[in-house]
């Protein structure tokens, strides 16, 4: 099949075939990592707010506690979609040749997207953000960009991966 | 009169993961018998374009076309039904 895809690859540089197109209703092209990387710390912070909550049983307490875990609910539930829509719409074959590790992280971004709403503890949200952040990388270089790890102007305090530009 | 058989090259990603762009589909133009899950080309009906869709349902009224990447695909749910003259043919296989 490869070889009658190249062999039509070398007629349509020819002729040119038809184009049916796969019709979308926004601008294709329009990705960034960046908020997969925002809602992965933002569910860091829930999971640091968390643990420094009083250890009492004082609806003050219980209020709040119900608030952090509703947001970092939502965050990583928003990472997971960000991280699907990175590997549904914009990665590509060759990004996965060029990149093999990327379905393993992709994967494990996922996975812990579930266990940091399952979990409260920092460390599977730390976690989840660094694989996020690989991602963001390898997203950045499929585009010949390099990128930056610096920290992250959020009370998080951790890391974020930023294009040079 | 038409070739019963067309190659189309598919551009953009509505049909993912079923077709890829930089894929080309074999069309048959001639003795097509839609049912819902078939792979259609057809014609834009407000642009002067061909498009690949996935038949939803098929009907009096005619039929509704929804690309596979749903959240990323123009299609029956922005511009109706459309009618079989709009029909080009029916994907048969993907190269």
């Amino acid at each position: 099949m490869k070889a009658l895809h190249a062999l039509l690859d070398g007629i349509d540089r020819f002729f040119g075939f038809d184009t049916a197109y796969a019709h979308c209703d926004i601008p294709c092209g329009i990705y960034d990592p960046h908020a997969a990387q925002m809602a992965a710390h933002t569910v860091i912070r829930m999971a640091d707010l968390i643990a420094a909550l009083p250890k009492d049983n004082t609806v003050e307490t219980m209020h709040k506690l119900v608030r952090y875990t509703a947001v970092k609910e939502e965050h990583a539930e928003l990472c997971k979609r960000e991280i699907r829509i990175l590997w549904g719409d914009y990665f590509k074959h060759e990004h996965l040749e060029q990149n093999p590790e990327l379905q393993e992280l992709i994967w494990n971004a996922l996975k812990l997207g579930s266990e940091a709403r399952q979990k409260t503890d920092v460390k599977t949200a730390e976690e989840l953000l660094s694989v996020v952040e690989k991602i963001a990388e390898i997203f950045w270089k499929t585009k010949g960009v390099e990128t930056k790890r610096i920290e992250a102007f959020y009370p998080t305090k951790r890391e974020i991966v930023y294009p040079k530009v | 009169m038409h070739f019963p058989l067309r190659i189309f090259k598919i551009k953009e990603r509505s049909m993912e993961p079923e077709l890829h762009e930089g894929d080309y589909v074999l069309v048959r133009q001639a003795f097509i018998k839609l049912s819902p899950g078939d792979i259609v080309v057809l014609r834009h009906p407000k642009k002067e374009m061909s498009i690949v869709k996935r038949v939803a349902s098929a009907g009096s009224r005619g039929y509704f076309v929804r690309g596979d990447n749903s959240e990323h695909s123009e299609d029956s749910r922005h511009f109706g039904r459309i009618g079989s003259e709009a029909i080009i043919g029916k994907v048969v296989c993907k190269i």
